[in-house]
């Protein structure tokens, strides 16, 4: 008795590893081909069939695509994508204000217009955009394009805010209020402190959110200088052959700070990431 | 003199008003002002997002919806009214019928995966074993990654001479030869289905993850205990009490997936021919390389129109678990 019920946990045991060996090369097979890639030198990347692993790791790859272009790009890109989240994060504090007082009238359809933003495809919204960018000269400016950024963040930005800002109890507005804060010196001077953490996914969350972006790069600049870093991977491909040790160089750089914010936040990450979509 | 004096009073009209003495009035009054200031900084609050969101999105979309009813070209590019002409044009084209089912078998066939696997991955990840919490923080990494990269590195693995697919798929003798996964209209769409499931799974696992551990373990118990199997347990209790996380989860995705651009735009912009072209693509394409704004106008308009079925069915949900209020 006693066996069976040994060997049958062996046997899941081994399932379970045998699974977890499958998922594991599924999502790291791609990404260790991707740094493999990048460390080749370029007779291997451009071998027929492919060599699996290098016969030794180079660094030529990222010292080609390591130009003052790339810097720029690279500059552009942190720029922009800062630049968001500040802007962002101040118009959705501005807005939580508002939408977390209860008996607000007007609040439901602002919610729900907040929400219908969030899910409209970017792809309707760019011509138009992109026609008033070019009336008001915001076409291949980094200003224009957090301006543009703010599109498809901020509703996402205020609705996740709201989630994080409605957790923190009532009672603690009510006794700043009896202590003489005002409503809004409550809201600013002990909610909004204490969800704090929350203040801090949302953030991460809008920056990760500009950092993915490619659509609206591709269409608001077309000018070299004011290239984000995205579009200087594009770049790279060319009509005739592709620099694939390069362009994989150039990908692992983009993902290094992603990599570094979700490190350093990955619980505020992931906390961003449930909250607001599975409040359903 | 009373303690306080409430906005319930402030309704009264006067002559209801048993003569105040002076000092309730002022009460009343100065209360007033403080209600009023209050209701004037929450508009002031709300005023610059919702005119920046309508700047954005309102007025973008009422724009794309007035530019589906014109015609203009890359030699005159002022929009001249054409009636629906576009829409005629467009749904009796079998580059529409293309699109449309291009976009529908996308959706469906990436949605269903990511859900299946994320669902698996996301109960593995649950299990105990050694190397559990590694593999839990890696599974994130094709999520996070930039869509564009995830386009150049599986237009890389498909490349037929340079890519590890078709190393590998010699090798465990799937196929002869070299085929371009990515160059031939018959297998394009299904290997960038392939890449997109890649990308997006790990959100799924994220969410069901959470999911799972938030089931109660004494509820499994319980069942286990009335002679339930593992299969029973997970069909009865564990997969209802996940459901709430799986409907929005699943929703969501699905009006992400219609959505995305990055993906297929990199890996094969819309080709070979229109062989893997879907909505958000070919919008891109109508506006920005043939110039055709109406034609990309109607596009965009028909998209949203099929998307708000989604929508719909996702905002009533969260009306009636209270998310609204």
């Amino acid at each position: 008795m006693s066996v069976t019920i040994a060997r049958r946990k062996a046997t899941r045991q081994v399932g379970v590893y045998v699974a977890a060996a499958a998922l594991a090369a599924f999502v790291l097979g791609p990404i260790f081909w991707l740094l493999t890639t990048s460390l080749k030198p370029r007779s291997e990347v451009f071998a027929s069939p492919p060599r699996f692993l290098p016969s030794h790791l180079t660094f030529a790859n990222y010292a080609d695509v390591l130009t003052p272009d790339t810097l720029q790009f690279f500059v552009n890109s942190v720029i922009v994508c800062l630049g968001t989240t500040v802007l962002c994060l101040a118009f959705s504090l501005l807005a939580c204000f508002t939408l977390t007082r209860t008996g607000t009238r007007g609040r439901k359809p602002i919610l729900l217009g907040v929400l219908v933003s969030q899910l409209l495809p970017q792809a309707v919204l760019l011509v138009p955009l992109y026609r008033a960018a070019n009336t008001l000269g915001l076409l291949n400016s980094r200003f224009g394009l957090m301006v543009a950024y703010m599109t498809f963040t901020l509703p996402v930005a205020i609705w996740l805010l709201r989630g994080f800002l409605m957790a923190i109890p009532m009672e603690l507005e009510e006794a700043a209020r009896l202590d003489g804060l005002t409503e809004f010196g409550a809201y600013w001077r002990v909610i909004v402190p204490l969800a704090k953490p929350g203040v801090a996914a949302v953030g991460i969350y809008v920056f990760f959110m500009a950092w993915q972006d490619f659509m609206y790069a591709l269409v608001f600049l077309t000018d070299a200088s004011k290239r984000t870093l995205p579009l200087g991977v594009l770049a790279l491909i060319g009509s005739h052959t592709i620099e694939w040790g390069q362009l994989m160089a150039v990908s692992a750089l983009l993902l290094v700070p992603i990599l570094l914010v979700f490190t350093f936040a990955q619980r505020y990450f992931i906390a961003g990431l449930t909250a607001g979509a599975v409040k359903g | 003199m009373p303690p306080t004096v409430r906005n319930a009073d402030v309704s009264m009209s006067v002559a209801e008003r048993p003569a105040p003495s002076q000092a309730p009035a002022q009460a009343v009054a100065k209360e007033k002002r403080r209600h009023n200031r209050q209701t004037a900084l929450r508009v002031l609050c709300i005023v610059p997002p919702v005119a920046l969101l309508g700047a954005l999105v309102a007025y973008p979309l009422a724009n794309a919806v007035y530019l589906s009813f014109t015609k203009s070209s890359f030699i005159n590019p002022a929009p001249t009214f054409t009636g629906l002409s576009n829409y005629t044009a467009i749904l009796t084209s079998d580059t529409f019928l293309t699109v449309l089912k291009n976009s529908v078998i996308w959706t469906i066939a990436v949605v269903a995966a990511q859900f299946v696997l994320g669902l698996a991955s996301a109960i593995l990840l649950s299990q105990k074993f050694k190397g559990r919490l590694v593999l839990r923080s890696v599974v994130i990494l094709p999520w996070i990654m930039p869509g564009v990269i995830a386009g150049v590195l599986w237009k890389l693995l498909y490349d037929p001479y340079l890519g590890p697919v078709n190393a590998l798929a010699n090798g465990l003798g799937l196929v002869n030869g070299n085929p371009a996964w990515l160059g031939q209209a018959s297998t394009a769409l299904a290997a960038v289905v392939v890449a997109a499931i890649w990308k997006g799974f790990p959100l799924s696992t994220i969410m069901y993850m959470a999911a799972y551990q938030g089931v109660p373990n004494e509820l499994r118990e319980a069942a286990r205990s009335d002679g339930a199997n593992a299969w029973q347990v997970f069909r009865h209790v564990t997969l209802p009490a996940m459901a709430p996380t799986i409907r929005t989860t699943v929703l969501l995705t699905t009006v992400w997936t219609f959505n995305y651009f990055d993906l297929v735009y990199v890996m094969t912009a819309g080709g070979p021919g229109t062989s893997t072209e879907i909505f958000p693509t070919y919008i891109y394409r109508e506006a920005f390389q043939n110039v055709r704004y109406g034609f990309a106008g109607a596009y965009g308009v028909i998209s949203v129109v099929l998307l708000s079925i989604f929508t719909v069915v996702y905002l009533r949900q969260l009306n009636k678990s209270g998310g609204l209020d």
